[in-house]
C-alpha cells in the first residue's frame, strides 16, 4: 500500500510539475516525461528506503 | 417526453464520484452522535471493566500467592516440630532405657544382697542352734556319761566338782580326737 | 421511472445506471429531495442499532460476563488488541474507543448491502466514506502536531536521505501522506461497496431482462440469480475485509503520526 502510494505519488508529483513546466515552456510533453521518470525513481528510492533493507 | 427529459437530466446531476452536500451533513451527525454515545458510555466503561478483571484476576493470584506461603510457612513449622518431636521421643526413649537398666541393677543388687542376707542369717542360725546343741548334748552327754557311770559303778559319784571336770576333759579330748582325724 | 431494485418482472430497467443509487424520498411528499432517502434511512437505521446493541448488552458490566455481555466485549476486545494495541502499541488503548466506533459504523453501514429488502450500502454513496476519512485524516495530523509541534512537518515530510534529493522527494512525500491517504482511504470503501451493490444488480436484473426477452432464457435466468446469493457471501467478506481495512489504516496513520522515529 505505502510502496504504490509512493510509486504513483512520485510520478504523478513530477510528472505534473513536468506538464506546468511544458505548459510554461510550450514544450510538448518532454517535462513531463522526464518529470514523470525523475518521479518514479525517487518513489523507488523512497520505497526501499521506508521499507527496505 | 418530459420523463425523457427528465431522466437526462437526471442522469446528469448524478455522479457517484461527487457527494451530496445533504448526505454529507447527515453523515455527520449520525456519525457524531454515534461516537459521542459509544465513546462516553459505552467502551470507557468495558476498558473499566477490563481492568476490574485484571485486577481481580491478579489479587486472586497474589492471594492465592500468599495461601501457599502461610501453608508453607505452616508446614515448614509443623516440620520443625515434628523432628523436635522425634527427638524428644528418642531422648525420653533412651533415658527409659538407662532407667529400666538402672532399676534392673538396683533390683539385682538389692536381691543379691537380700539373698546375701538371707544366707547369713540362715548361717548364723544355723551356727547358734549348733552351739546349743553342742551346748546342750555336751551337759547332756555328761549328765548322762555320769548317770551311766554311777550306774555301773553302783555309786553316786558324789564330787560333783571333780565329775564335771572328768567330763569336759573327756569331751574336750573327744574333740581333739574328731579334730585329728 | 428508473431507481429502485424493482422486483416486478415487467419492466425492469437493464443495464443498472448510476441512477439505481439515488433512490428517491422515502417520504411520500418528498420527490427527489436526498434529505429522507432508503439510504439516509438506513444510515439512521445503523445508528440506532449500534446504539441499541451496545447500550443494552452492556448495561450491567459484570465481572463474570454474560453471553450477551461477551460478544460485546469481545468486538471491543477485538479492535482493541488485535488493531490499537497491535498497530500503535500500548498507548493504542487511548485510540481504541475511537477505532470501535468506526469499525463497527463502517462494518454495519457495509452490511445492509446484503440485508434483504436493503441491500445498499449507504457507504455505496461517496459522502460517507469522505465524512470518515476526512476525520481520520484530520485526526493523524491533529495527533502529529500535538505530539511533535511544529517538527510534525519535518516529522512527515522529511525521509531520512541526502540533501540534494531531498527537494525531489519531498513533494512526494506530501503527496503520499496527505493527499493520497484520505483520498484511497475514502475511495476504496465507497469503491468496493459500489461495485458489490453493481454486481448484485446486474445479475439481478440481468436475470429479470433474459427472462423478459424470451422464455427459454429461464435457466440461464435462474443461473443468473443463484449467481446474485453466491455474490452475496462473497460481499459479506468483502463488507467485513473493507471494515477492518479502513480501521487498520486509521490505526496506521495515527501510528505515524505519534510514534518518535520518523514514521
Amino acid at each position: 500500500m505505502v510502496a504504490i502510494s509512493y510509486l504513483i505519488g512520485g510520478m504523478v508529483v513530477w510528472g505534473g510539475i513536468g506538464w506546468l513546466v511544458d505548459q510554461w515552456l510550450g514544450t510538448e510533453g518532454i517535462g513531463m516525461g522526464i518529470g514523470a521518470v525523475i518521479g518514479g525513481a525517487a518513489g523507488v528510492y523512497l520505497v526501499v528506503r521506508r521499507l527496505g533493507a | 417526453m418530459t420523463s425523457i427529459t427528465y431522466l437526462a437530466a437526471e442522469e446528469s446531476t448524478h455522479n457517484p464520484i461527487v457527494p451530496l452536500w445533504q448526505e454529507l451533513v447527515l453523515g455527520t451527525i449520525a456519525f457524531g452522535i454515534i461516537c459521542f454515545v459509544l465513546m462516553k458510555f459505552v467502551f470507557p466503561r468495558m476498558e473499566e471493566t477490563f481492568r476490574a478483571r485484571v485486577d481481580a484476576i491478579e489479587g486472586g493470584i497474589k492471594r492465592a500467592e500468599q495461601a501457599q506461603a502461610e501453608a508453607n510457612e505452616l508446614l515448614e513449622r509443623y516440620r520443625a516440630q515434628l523432628s523436635e518431636a522425634r527427638t524428644e521421643a528418642a531422648r525420653i526413649r533412651d533415658e527409659a532405657r538407662a532407667d529400666a537398666e538402672g532399676i534392673r541393677q538396683d533390683l539385682l543388687s538389692k536381691a543379691r544382697e537380700e539373698s546375701d542376707r538371707i544366707i547369713a542369717a540362715g548361717r548364723d542360725q544355723l551356727a547358734a542352734q549348733r552351739e546349743a546343741i553342742v551346748r546342750d548334748l555336751r551337759s547332756e552327754v555328761g549328765t548322762l556319761a555320769v548317770d551311766l557311770a554311777g550306774r555301773i559303778v553302783g555309786e553316786s559319784l558324789a564330787d560333783e566338782a571333780r565329775s564335771r571336770g572328768t567330763v569336759d576333759r573327756f569331751i574336750s579330748e573327744l574333740d581333739t580326737a574328731g579334730g585329728r582325724r | 421511472m428508473t431507481g429502485q431494485t424493482i422486483v416486478l418482472a415487467a419492466d425492469v430497467p437493464f443495464p443498472p445506471t448510476v441512477e439505481d443509487f439515488y433512490l428517491p424520498s422515502i417520504a411520500p411528499w418528498g420527490g427527489h429531495d436526498v434529505w429522507f432517502t432508503k439510504v439516509t434511512l438506513l444510515l439512521w437505521l445503523s445508528v440506532a442499532i449500534l446504539i441499541l446493541y451496545f447500550l443494552l448488552s452492556y448495561r450491567k458490566p459484570q465481572l463474570v460476563p454474560t453471553k450477551k455481555q461477551w460478544l460485546a466485549e469481545s468486538i471491543y476486545g477485538f479492535v482493541r488488541n488485535n488493531i490499537a494495541v497491535e498497530m500503535i502499541g500500548r498507548e493504542g488503548v487511548r485510540f481504541a474507543p475511537y477505532l470501535t466506533t468506526l469499525f463497527c459504523f463502517i462494518f454495519m453501514m457495509n452490511l445492509w448491502g446484503i440485508i434483504p429488502f436493503a441491500q445498499i450500502s449507504p457507504n455505496a454513496h461517496i459522502a460517507f466514506p469522505i465524512i470518515l476519512a476526512v476525520i481520520s485524516w484530520v485526526m493523524f495530523i491533529y495527533l502529529g502536531f500535538r505530539k511533535h509541534g511544529a517538527g510534525y512537518i519535518k516529522h512527515a515530510l522529511v525521509p531520512p536521505a541526502p540533501w540534494f534529493i531531498l527537494p525531489i522527494l519531498v513533494p512526494i512525500e506530501f503527496f503520499s501522506n496527505f493527499i493520497v491517504r484520505p483520498f484511497s482511504l475514502a475511495v476504496r470503501l465507497f469503491a468496493n461497496m459500489f461495485a458489490g451493490h453493481m454486481l448484485l444488480l446486474v445479475f439481478t436484473l440481468g436475470g429479470f431482462a433474459m427472462i423478459n426477452a424470451n422464455a427459454l432464457l429461464t435457466p440461464v435466468s435462474i443461473l443468473s440469480w443463484v449467481m446474485t446469493i453466491a455474490l452475496t457471501f462473497l460481499d459479506f467478506a468483502v463488507i467485513a475485509l473493507q471494515a477492518y481495512v479502513f480501521t487498520v489504516l486509521t490505526a496506521s496513520y495515527i501510528q505515524g503520526s505519534v510514534s518518535e522515529e520518523a514514521h
